[in-house]
């Protein structure tokens, strides 16, 4: 049996990226793999080159270092067929103001053959756009959801979401994400979101990627990282809890005489009871939302 | 930091701003030695009224800058605001009619106490001339572009030799001059004091005076302008033939060329208004040039100079399927296909200047004191726009995203190519090469580097 290494199958495939704006290190030696039917979440404070890594990826950069491969191509050689297969939502998206948006539809499904129509017509439905508008009208909310029907309709391998839910609002962001679930649904097809908004996206994400000042800090499943942590709540049984609790917290610690809320690296539930036996504690183990985890990970 | 000073850096922090005070600031010596040199000729009647035109730039360019002000959030509703900038207005108002009005001490054949009279007098023609310009300031969302009209009202002033009747009336009766600029400066003091004047224009869509070389500036008015215009205008043919065209795939790099077609001119056909407004006065201006010996190259290279804010499909950053070397070749086939149409139009305002010509519509005018006659303009200027495109496309190339570096390069390109343009004659067969090489080294040096930043460099600015 021919037994594929990841190397082989990975839509983008990343090594020792540099990439430098002046004197800022924009990312120093980032090596990342893209397998495919993943929904990756790109974590990361601003600045931290959550952008440029995915400008790479669809070759709008060129890299000072290293390399990147997308569709098994160098990134910066990209061309028609390779990005036919690649959606992207830009951060500070271009459209064509003067466009309506029905043109602005018709314009950019031109290059596309297989354009879903039946999706575009879902999407316009669901998301109330206004197809008579021009699109130098629209709010920046419907500006985002025009790009991402953009990214989206022509079935994309590849669809990479810059930012993509920062102009829309609670019920929209909540439409997106059922979209985002429906559309991974193809097995062979990635998405890549970039979000500061991390309650939104760890309910889609199964694999975290997380960035800070250009240095790839975790680029693991987001199954792995919730275990690479947790809370623990520790209740004295007898008296007050000791001064010295024997665990070593990784974040904010919470205590009172009798209570303790301490977060730490995740350990076997054995290991625990038995640390808490030997101070006489009960205790009680959490999972860790992602905001909390991306806390404790940037800071370390 | 004072409001007052917070106000002022408006003015001297941009540096772009520095280029208008070095034109305004050479115009004055310049008028003075051609008042000096021309001293007790005809030629010498009327110059002195130029200065008026200053005084009206400047209020015209000094208000805007207050209303750059005024359109940033908030920066009209603190405290003090509104005053500082009546306050301001009138501060450059009176100094600029001050300094100005001291030329009239230059003026002939009157005794000392006529040319204090004079001086008092163009003190309040002056005033008047700057709050005209206030006035031209308030009027539009970008009053920069009513100085394109200015040799529109040159040209009429000098066939009626409205200048010199103005400058008699100085002389003349200076009393009726300081009557209407004491009233003039009483409704401006009045009005700038009211609610209205600059309210409106707080977070109002707003191009300064020269931010017609802000990109990102200029694509946010033109958002919010489209946004105007309900619907498509363009006609449904040409979206048709272009997305045929790019539809099939079996064209290969010419379904981009269909593309970046439609994406610029359908923009500035759906743009309609101020695109048929700008060619009308473009026309109305061009035909004006026949007017002026070796003007008339001018109708060739005013449009392409017009280039500077053409968007180019290098850096866009709406994803298509289309690589690098696609966005490569739909630039160049952009510069052609600009350079063209560039090239058609002069023609045309060329054949438009015939056709007056050959009706006897322009009649002769006499220019500070000079017998012009209309000649038609030339086409053998049809070259300067495949000159200038490259030229122009290069800058924006290199200098994509710094304003100023990109706005020297260009007025240091285009003021000494103006000069030579008027030595060159396509006749003469040496001429004809030199421009043939010219047109050929241009072109090259922009397809290099268009090719170096497409294949080398980043393409998001």
């Amino acid at each position: 049996m021919n037994i594929k290494t990841d190397n082989e199958v990975a839509m983008v495939q990343i090594r020792g990226l540099e990439k430098r704006f002046g004197k800022t290190v924009a990312l120093a030696g980032v090596d990342i793999d893209v397998q495919p039917g993943r929904i990756i979440g790109l974590l990361g404070a601003n600045g931290s080159g959550k952008s440029t890594l995915l400008r790479h990826m669809v070759g709008l950069y060129i890299e000072d270092a290293g390399q990147c491969r997308t569709f098994g191509s160098e990134a910066r050689n990209l061309g028609p067929d390779q990005l036919g297969r690649i959606g992207y939502v830009h951060q500070d998206g271009e459209l064509l103001d003067w466009m309506t948006v029905a043109q602005h539809i018709r314009y950019v499904s031109a290059y596309y053959p297989n354009w879903d129509k039946q999706l575009e017509d879902e999407f316009i439905k669901d998301f109330d756009i206004p197809l008579k508008a021009r699109v130098g009208t629209l709010s920046p909310g419907k500006r985002q959801q025009l790009a991402i029907l953009l990214a989206i309709g022509f079935g994309p391998e590849l669809l990479i979401l810059d930012e993509p839910a920062a102009g829309l609002d609670p019920i929209a962001r909540s439409r997106f994400l059922d979209l985002l679930l429906s559309l991974i649904q193809d097995p062979n097809r990635t998405i890549i979101i970039s979000s500061h908004i991390l309650s939104d996206v760890e309910k889609v994400i199964d694999h975290a990627v997380i960035l800070r000042e250009g240095i790839l800090l975790r680029d693991c499943s987001f199954d792995d990282l919730r275990e690479e942590f947790c809370k623990i709540r520790l209740s004295s049984l007898d008296g007050n809890l000791p001064e010295a609790l024997g665990f070593e917290a990784v974040g904010p610690v919470q205590r009172s005489d009798k209570q303790a809320v301490l977060t730490i690296a995740a350990q076997p539930a054995q290991q625990l009871n038995i640390k808490a036996a030997q101070l006489n504690c009960g205790i009680e183990v959490e999972t860790l939302s992602l905001d909390e985890i991306y806390r404790i990970v940037v800071t370390a | 930091m004072s409001i007052l000073k917070a106000n002022l850096k408006h003015l001297y922090q941009r540096r772009g701003l520095w280029f208008v005070y070095a034109i305004i600031l050479m115009s004055v010596p310049a008028l003075i030695s051609k008042i000096v040199m021309n001293e007790g000729t005809d030629y010498q009647k009327g110059l002195f009224v130029v200065v008026f035109i200053l005084s009206n730039v400047v209020g015209l360019f000094v208000c805007s800058m207050q209303i750059d002000i005024a359109v940033k959030p908030f920066s009209h509703c603190l405290p003090g605001h509104r005053r500082v900038k009546r306050q301001i207005l009138f501060a450059v108002a009176v100094t600029t009619s001050l300094l100005f009005s001291l030329i009239f001490l230059l003026y002939p054949n009157v005794t000392v106490g006529d040319k204090l009279m004079a001086v008092f007098a163009a003190f309040f023609a002056g005033m008047t001339s700057f709050w005209i310009g206030v006035l031209i300031a308030f009027t539009g969302n970008y009053s920069a572009a009513a100085l394109g009209v200015y040799p529109i009202i040159g040209i009429i002033a000098s066939k009626y030799d409205l200048h010199i009747a103005l400058e008699s009336s100085i002389i003349v009766e200076p009393g009726i001059v300081c009557v209407v600029g004491i009233v003039a400066s009483i409704l401006a003091w009045t009005l700038l004091a009211s609610e209205g004047w600059f309210r409106r224009h707080c977070g109002a869509d707003w191009i300064g005076f020269i931010d017609i070389w802000n990109w990102g500036k200029v694509r946010k008015f033109s958002s919010k302008r489209y946004g105007k215009l309900n619907g498509s205008v363009l006609p449904g043919g040409f979206e048709r033939l272009c997305l045929e065209r790019i539809k099939n795939t079996s064209m290969r790099i010419q379904r981009y060329f269909a593309g970046v077609v439609y994406e610029t001119f359908g923009g500035l056909y759906s743009s309609k208004i101020s695109c048929f407004v700008s060619m009308f006065l473009l026309l109305l201006i061009g035909s004006t040039f026949g007017y002026f010996k070796g003007a008339g190259i001018m109708v060739f290279l005013i449009p392409a100079g017009m280039l500077v804010n053409m968007r180019m499909p290098i850096h866009s950053t709406l994803l298509i399927a289309g690589g690098r070397r696609e966005r490569y070749f739909s630039t160049c086939f952009l510069a052609i296909v600009s350079a063209v149409l560039l090239c058609v139009i002069g023609l045309l305002i060329a054949m438009a200047t015939h056709a007056f010509a050959a009706t006897q519509m322009m009649r002769p005018i006499t220019v500070i004191g000079n017998l012009s006659q209309y000649s038609p303009i030339s086409p053998l200027g049809f070259y300067v726009p495949f000159i200038i495109v490259p030229v122009g496309f290069t800058l924006m190339l290199v200098f994509k995203r710094k304003q100023i570096p990109l706005m020297v390069s260009w007025v240091l390109f285009i003021v000494p190519f103006a000069i030579l343009l008027a030595f060159v004659d396509l006749r003469n067969i040496w001429w004809a090469c030199a421009v043939a090489s010219i047109i050929a080294t241009c072109w090259v040096v922009f397809l290099g580097v268009l090719w170096w930043i497409c294949m080398r460099r980043s393409l998001v600015i």
